[in-house]
């Protein structure tokens, strides 16, 4: 008798974030072993809300006239994976040690974390390329079990803000492919990604999740280090500006290429008369770049503060849907020196 | 296999003992403690990165009526008075020093008895 797979039951685990060579012909990254074995044997649990993983394969079809109207069966043609994780925001809970999401943050930001013993884990952004793989195991065993090879996070975005009971983060990106327990077993060497020959792994026996879902109504807004006491809500959306390259002599997507990263901010404040909001409206005419100040939570170990600098403002547009006007900044976009356009520190 | 009391010291952790049926002990409580099996219990600190000390390794100085008042998430919100804060730095400290040792056993007298420390970015696909 076939079993329904309930949603509910479902477990992420995330591995890497590993460097990633951009230069030369590039050999993609195969997915995690232990020995001759495939991974996971123990637990890089992460929690989420949805996962896609789907398979992305095109299907050729030949162009050319046939005599007849009827269409002609194509053939398999390039493949790829773009994927989606979205989660509670949510730090490990103790200052010092990197959340459960760190493998999608490292890739994000191009470095690993930054750590402050006891303290903190701060990151900051790089050029560099850090691709990352990913499990899903779903209960019974015996459905069709899923890992994400070789992914890069092209973008990812935060909101929170009043009314916003979580905080929450969607990480979108790209993959050369997913490996299947269903298709495993008879899969070309170039399609197994590491898996050729051996069997699916099957889910640790155990493993750990961590830290509290910050909470998103929780927390501060500073604006050229003015902290901003009507703002409303916000969404955050860091664009990497990585794709894969199209390849001459595979199914697969090449050589990562990444072009300038896109952070950009939305927000909206209750519309006011005071002089910091005057001050707001300002800055978005002039088009004043300016440091902004998020702060997810106010929890000791799980505070999320994301700094952007040099975000541009855009011109309020002026919402009368509610019953107080809202001051709505579209995306005004950060711009920096050199890497430094924006930064998040857990706490 | 043994099993040993361990305590706290984060704000939430699901250490999930039978992923086949979800079984778990589910931390929620700043200072709460259970007890786990050591092998489980190593496997998530070191792999898992949870929040959990040895109990004898929990902070002696963080008194009852510290764990009542400040035990859950939502009592840390804000600001802390700085006297809590120390020892909440206290306790990630001691999970600092647990982990490390787990990373580096200390050397018995036969050195060559003693498997090659395996440090975490290896294990945790890092390195």
């Amino acid at each position: 008798m076939a079993n329904r797979i309930m949603t509910r039951n479902e477990f992420l685990y995330l591995y890497g974030a590993l460097p990633l060579s951009t230069t030369g012909a590039l050999a993609w990254p195969n997915l995690p072993t232990s020995g001759s074995t495939p991974a996971p044997t123990v637990g890089n649990a992460c929690k989420f809300t949805h996962l896609k993983f789907p398979k992305k394969e095109e299907l050729i079809r030949r162009p050319d006239k046939t005599g007849s109207r009827t269409v002609p069966a194509g053939s398999p043609g390039p493949r790829s994976a773009n994927w989606q994780i979205d989660m509670s925001l949510a730090g490990n809970g103790v200052g010092g040690i990197v959340p459960d999401s760190d493998p999608l943050l490292v890739s994000l930001f191009g470095a690993p974390a930054t750590v402050a013993s006891g303290v903190s884990v701060t990151y900051s952004l790089t050029d560099s390329l850090y691709y990352l793989s990913a499990m899903s195991f779903r209960q019974p065993a015996t459905a069709n079990q899923r890992a994400l090879a070789g992914a890069l996070v092209t973008s990812a975005t935060f909101n929170f803000g009043a009314g916003v009971n979580i905080a929450s983060a969607s990480f979108q990106g790209v993959a050369p492919w997913i490996v299947d327990s269903f298709t495993l077993p008879t899969a070309a060497a170039a399609d197994s990604f590491g898996w050729h020959g051996m069997a699916y792994p099957s889910q640790p026996s155990s493993h750990a999740t961590n830290g509290n879902a910050v909470t998103g109504f929780l927390g501060a807004v500073l604006v050229n280090g003015q902290t901003y006491a009507n703002f409303k809500t916000g969404q955050i959306k860091l664009d990497t500006g990585v794709d894969l390259s199209e390849v001459f002599g595979s199914y697969y997507g090449g050589t990562p290429e990444a072009s300038e990263r896109n952070f950009t901010a939305q927000c909206s404040i209750y519309d006011q008369d005071d002089s910091t909001t005057q001050a707001l409206y300002a800055i978005a005419e002039a088009k004043t770049p300016v440091t902004v100040v998020y702060q997810f939570g106010n929890v000791a170990g799980n505070t999320w503060t994301l700094t952007l600098n040099g975000v541009q403002f855009a011109c309020p547009d002026i919402d009368d849907s509610g019953k107080s006007f809202v001051a709505n900044f579209g995306d005004s976009q950060a711009s920096g020196n050199g890497d430094d356009e924006g930064s998040l520190t857990i706490s | 296999m043994t099993s040993s009391q361990y305590r706290f010291v984060g704000t939430e952790c699901d250490i999930v003992t039978d992923t086949k049926t979800g079984k778990k002990v589910a931390f929620k409580l700043f200072g709460q403690s259970a007890i786990l099996s050591d092998d489980i219990a190593r496997d998530a600190v070191l792999h898992g990165r949870a929040a959990i000390v040895p109990a004898e390794k929990f902070p002696a100085s963080i008194t009852a009526d510290e764990l009542k008042r400040y035990g859950t998430p939502r009592s840390r919100e804000g600001a802390l008075p700085q006297e809590f804060v120390v020892k909440l730095r206290e306790a990630w400290a001691a999970l600092a020093a647990y982990r490390q040792s787990l990373l580096s056993p200390p050397v018995p007298a036969k050195a060559e008895a003693v498997a090659k420390p395996v440090l975490v970015a290896e294990k945790e696909g890092k390195a």
